[in-house]
């Protein structure tokens, strides 16, 4: 079916997580092994064979001849010192692993920022030859999304954006580099929510309005929160579980205006560059607010129901931006994060938190952070590769009609990860099993004159 | 003397109790080798896990099998006349 998953149940993090586990309990065995030997040789002196061999001495001789082969160094004591050897081994495979695996990302990390900065000092270069090739009648932005689609590896120099401003090796990180950019733009009222707050308002449930019973129709759920030339809507289902209490779904929509300045759509590009310089966001603040009117209404406020947060694209980072806020964990019992289409591997959700996410290998989007999801027990990454289907360009790539197909894809793999991930994940998707799930959408809007 | 064959087979318990806790051992050091990891290291690995289980199961048996032995000397110097200097 073209998918890749890494991480989870059936990972490379977990198997190292397992060896480190098992290079314990192998040390621990050994441990136990010399104490029976010990215990043997004990049997052997209390039975005290020299005198029984003055009556019996070949039968006497044969048994302490065994005892010797069975307590002594060729028996149970070698087979000790084997499984320390065993351990041992073990735990260097598993150390020699993780640092590979961590000068890799160092590695990675300097050559984005090298890049990045290589090209931000052609940029006038760079803007004049795109303006020629415009007004020759080349359509630039058509052409860059079919080399997106082509080459999607070039959407993780992305990863380097501190590069532009302190160069390569610099001490920042890549959410330094975003937020001086968004200090930047404050300047001039782009990038900034100051000036605004926001209103969430209950409303009727728009498209199907019903409660998801697969990971297909939870990513089709976000495109019922869409309505043009309206801001969009958050959507929260209750499901009831069989012993009386309630599972929580959030589903969060994508982004909508990409202009830099914040208006009253807070699924903006404002909420975009903050959420990835991982600071505070109207949205999810809004967000956390819908949930727990939500609750309130349902009479079911504070009891600490397990909660999944779910979204494409925007709505993915700030699924997982909340999911990495201990705030909002103290607040809310968030156990599941599903992000389809988000760059989101910067951000640290913790690992008591399952993530899965879906992300298309020519989707420039979920690259954006230029680097992999963590392969981990918790976090499975699916990721399915749309050459030879209809998709053309990397745009395309990142629709969520796409990511629904894909969703149905992951619902019937049969990958240990997967399938783990989706036992767990059962009670979100029960739907109306235990009586009738209930589903409430939000508008957020933002109200105010914004910067002065 | 004469209380030897009862130690002998005090003994020959202790040794069967020791060979049981080998035979668990064992089934420890089997469970570890249980990864769902699928690559020629984790086979190869696997391999080595479970020759080190069945070694240890191999001398669960020999330690089973001195039990008896102990069991038949016991016997053996129970029906042996006394041979112990008189005090």
């Amino acid at each position: 079916m073209g998918l890749d998953v890494t991480g989870g149940a059936g990972g490379v993090g977990a198997a190292l997580e397992d060896l480190s586990a098992a290079a314990v309990r192998l040390a621990e065995t050994a441990g136990d092994l010399f104490e029976v030997a010990g215990a043997l040789w004990r049997a052997g002196v209390a039975a005290d064979l020299v005198t029984v061999a003055l009556t019996c001495p070949v039968d006497a001789g044969r048994v302490a001849m065994e005892l010797a082969e069975l307590a002594g160094p060729t028996g149970l004591v070698a087979d000790a010192g084997a499984l320390v050897a065993l351990a041992a081994g073990v735990r260097s495979a598993v150390a020699a692993y993780a640092a590979g695996e961590e000068a890799v990302v160092v590695l990675v990390e300097s050559a984005q920022d090298a890049a990045v900065l290589a090209l931000s000092r052609h940029a006038v270069v760079l803007t004049a030859g795109v303006l020629a090739a415009e007004r020759a009648g080349f359509d630039v932005a058509a052409a860059t999304d079919r080399l997106l689609f082509s080459a999607p590896w070039l959407a993780d120099l992305a990863g380097g954006v501190e590069g532009v401003v302190a160069g390569p090796a610099s001490p920042l990180d890549y959410e330094d580099g975003l937020a001086l950019l968004a200090t930047a733009g404050a300047s001039r009222g782009w990038l900034t929510e100051a000036g605004h707050e926001l209103q969430v308002t209950a409303v009727v449930p728009g498209g199907r309005g019903a409660a998801p019973q697969s990971l297909a129709d939870l990513v089709a759920a976000q495109e019922d929160l869409q309505t043009e030339g309206e801001p969009d809507r958050v959507r929260v289902v209750q499901v009831p579980q069989a012993d009386g209490s309630s599972a929580w779904v959030v589903v969060v929509p994508g982004t909508q205006e990409w202009s830099p300045r914040a208006g009253p759509n807070p699924s903006d590009a404002t909420t975009d560059v903050l959420l990835m310089a991982q600071r505070d966001t109207q949205l999810a603040a809004g967000v956390e607010r819908a949930l727990r009117l939500a609750q309130q209404d349902a009479g079911r406020g504070g009891l600490g129901d397990p909660v999944l947060l779910a979204g494409h694209s925007q709505g993915g980072i700030v699924a997982a931006a909340l999911a990495a806020e201990p705030g909002f964990r103290r607040r809310q019992r968030v156990t599941h994060v599903v992000a389809s289409g988000a760059p989101i591997a910067r951000l640290p959700v913790p690992e008591e938190v399952s993530v899965l996410a879906l992300e298309h290998r020519q989707d420039a989007v979920p690259r954006l952070e230029g680097e992999p999801n963590v392969d981990r027990r918790g976090w499975v990454t699916v990721t399915r590769d749309l050459r030879g289907s209809e998709v053309l360009s990397a745009g395309a790539s990142h629709a969520s009609a796409r990511y629904r197909e894909t969703a149905a894809q992951v619902d019937a793999s049969r990958s240990a990860s997967v399938v783990q991930w989706r036992l767990r994940a059962a009670p979100f998707l029960a739907g109306d099993a235990h009586g009738t799930a209930t589903v409430r959408d939000y508008r957020l809007t933002r109200a105010g004159p914004g910067p002065s | 003397m004469r209380d030897h064959p009862e130690r002998l087979r005090r003994q020959a318990t202790d040794i069967r109790i020791q060979s049981d806790r080998v035979r668990l051992l064992a089934l420890r050091v089997r469970a570890v080798g249980a990864l769902r990891w699928r690559s020629p290291a984790a086979d190869l690995y696997r391999g080595q896990v479970e020759a080190r289980a069945r070694r240890l199961e191999r001398e669960a048996e020999a330690g089973h099998e001195l039990a008896r032995r102990f069991d038949v000397l016991a016997d053996l110097l129970a029906s042996a006349p006394d041979r112990s200097p008189v005090s």
